[in-house]
């Protein structure tokens, strides 16, 4: 029912298409690379695109189309980490708070409210200029600023399917609260976490790519596309070409990622139903 | 009113203090504190370095040092700028209009051309142009601010050269309102059209389903023109969600402002920011972020506030 709304949705299909492209793409970086990534060549500095290098040469003669391709790997495994961490995090706490109250509840609630205060972007450029960096430590920061939205969600769920006669039933057979919570209601909690999972994929790839733009992302020389386009400020003029393609290649996942995540939401939305 | 206001007031003490121990001990715990800085300068005995610790308090430990911090922070010293060798607090303060003209001026084109988007999209009989509007917003969300700047200086400033490279104004000539106003174009139109796309689906969406409401039908079935009921009975009820969104997208529209003063060089409190942070200028980073934190804070409060006088559901207290 859900996957046949889903496939109806033509923009939803088309990134969901898009998506398994690239993944299998990134994947295949090694074999369809037509040069190592970090291949320095100072004969072809800032080349157009060419028949040998289809999207051109950076400033120290890298090919643009196989650092795009390896830099693909990490903006992608670094989403996906961002998005599977981020959900387990905010939705065990979101359900620890929702179901038990009290103490927990208060501090979480606290701390989801200083971790809104400021911009996860801005917590991650601190963090990313007085730690040390690597691609996971950035999951992992990045992970931990952006679970808040996540246990918002699932505690309000379980504040409202606690109090559902099911509940009830399993505490009169004797289940033990830990198992009533994880058991019975957070699976049922969970619908609405499929569609902002998703879209903290593309949330992910996005704050990675703006961090290592703005210098305090995954250091060089790690080809990231947020790194390609930093290195690109300095040629506007003489090559448009490093700062066209990896932007495109942003927006292209993250656009793909949108859709999918619109998709996912009116698919599971009952109201919508029979739209 | 005030008593609502008041306890609005209050509960953001406790949440900017949480936020500045979570920020003081971020920034002072890891190992390579300032003082390290001086040490690496090969003119420096250890006797520097040891005054410098001393005289800064950084001999102690991080508690008592934020204890020092947050002292010194009520009474409106928030120390000395390393890097631009002057108190935080003016240092700050003076990039702060920036900031607050180039984020204003977003909002607002974002919030004109949202809400005329928005209404498109919701009541235009066609369903192809509805589902267009939908598409173009979920696109416009998904392009990196710093992206659609970089395309915008290749093509308005280094090729039609229309406008500058960067900069809030010409470097050397005398004020001028024409001026000011060609440099802050680019970061604003940049920096808005993220949230034309973000006002436009939430007024889509929400929009969507206030037509659908029995009011709406009702006030149709009287015979009020298609328009009227638009705007006076659907539009009113789906624009005032936005005032609460607004606050909580502000810090979002912050980070994002950030990054496109960075691309347009644009002398803000991001640029600040990141400077500070790439020269690891400790007071002047703890000041800024604590000057976003107050900011977010602050408009929260008012947000919320403008909600409560608009809508008569919200009781005070």
């Amino acid at each position: 029912m859900v996957m046949r709304r889903f496939r109806r949705n033509r923009p939803a299909a088309g990134g969901a298409v898009v998506l398994v492209v690239l993944a299998v793409v990134s994947a295949a970086a090694p074999f369809l690379a037509t040069h190592r990534p970090d291949a320095v060549d100072p004969l072809n500095m800032l080349q157009g695109p060419s028949a040998v290098h289809w999207m051109g040469t950076d400033d120290i003669g890298r090919d643009t189309y196989s650092r795009l391709l390896y830099a693909g790997r990490v903006s992608l495994a670094l989403g996906a980490g961002v998005a599977v961490l981020a959900v387990g995090i905010g939705a065990t706490l979101g359900a620890v708070t929702g179901y038990f109250g009290g103490r927990t509840d208060a501090i979480v609630g606290a701390v989801i409210d200083a971790l809104l205060t400021l911009p996860a972007i801005v917590l991650a450029m601190v963090s990313g200029a007085f730690l040390q960096l690597n691609t996971w430590r950035l999951v992992v920061i990045l992970s931990l600023v952006s679970w808040t939205t996540v246990a918002r969600l699932v505690r309000a769920q379980v504040l409202t399917l606690r109090a559902w006669p099911f509940v009830e039933e399993a505490r009169a057979m004797g289940a033990a609260e830990s198992r009533i919570l994880f058991r019975y209601v957070l699976p049922n909690a969970l619908v609405p976490v499929y569609v902002s999972g998703t879209l903290l994929v593309a949330y992910a790839i996005l704050v990675e790519s703006a961090l290592s733009f703005l210098g305090f992302g995954v250091p060089p020389p790690a080809a990231t596309w947020g790194g390609m386009l930093n290195a690109a400020q300095l040629y506007y003029r003489e090559a448009p070409w490093l700062a066209i393609f990896p932007g495109l290649a942003i927006t292209l996942v993250v656009a793909s990622i949108n859709f999918v995540g619109e998709g996912l939401r009116e698919a599971l939305d009952p109201r919508l139903r029979g739209k | 009113m005030t008593r609502y206001f008041g306890l609005r007031l209050a509960s953001a003490l406790p949440r900017l203090a949480l936020i500045s121990i979570f920020l003081f001990a971020l920034i002072h715990t890891p190992p390579g504190g300032p003082a390290d800085i001086y040490a690496a300068d090969p003119s420096a005995t250890a006797a520097d370095v040891a005054r410098i610790k001393e005289l800064w308090g950084l001999d102690q430990p991080v508690p008592l040092q934020y204890g020092r911090w947050l002292r010194n922070a009520i009474s409106g010293d928030w120390g000395q700028s390393f890097s631009e060798r002057r108190p935080v607090l003016a240092t700050v303060l003076e990039r702060l209009p920036n900031t607050v003209l180039l984020t204003a001026s977003a909002v607002a084109i974002s919030l004109v051309f949202g809400l005329l988007l928005g209404v498109l999209g919701a009541s235009h009989p066609s369903r192809a142009v509805r589902e267009g509007v939908q598409g173009a917003a979920v696109l416009g969300l998904s392009v990196p601010t710093f992206w659609s700047g970089a395309l915008v200086l290749l093509i308005f400033s280094a090729n039609l050269r229309w406008i500058p490279s960067g900069g809030a104004a010409t470097i050397g000539a005398p004020f001028s309102i024409g001026d000011r106003l060609l440099h802050l174009v680019g970061p604003a139109l940049v920096l808005g059209s993220i949230y034309i796309a973000q006002w436009t689906r939430y007024l889509q969406a929400g929009l969507s389903e206030v037509l659908r409401e029995d009011y709406v039908r009702t006030a149709r079935a009287k015979g009020l023109a298609g328009r009227v009921v638009l705007v006076r009975h659907a539009l009113r009820n789906a624009v005032l969600p936005l005032i609460t969104l607004l606050g909580l997208e502000i810090p979002r529209l912050l980070s994002g402002a950030l990054v496109t003063e960075v691309v347009f060089a644009w002398p803000g409190v991001g640029r600040l920011l990141t400077g500070a942070l790439l020269q690891r200028d400790y007071p002047l980073v703890m000041g800024v972020l604590m000057l976003l934190a107050f900011a977010v804070v602050a408009v929260n409060i008012l947000t919320d506030v403008a909600y409560a006088l608009v809508d008569p559901r919200v009781r005070f207290g």
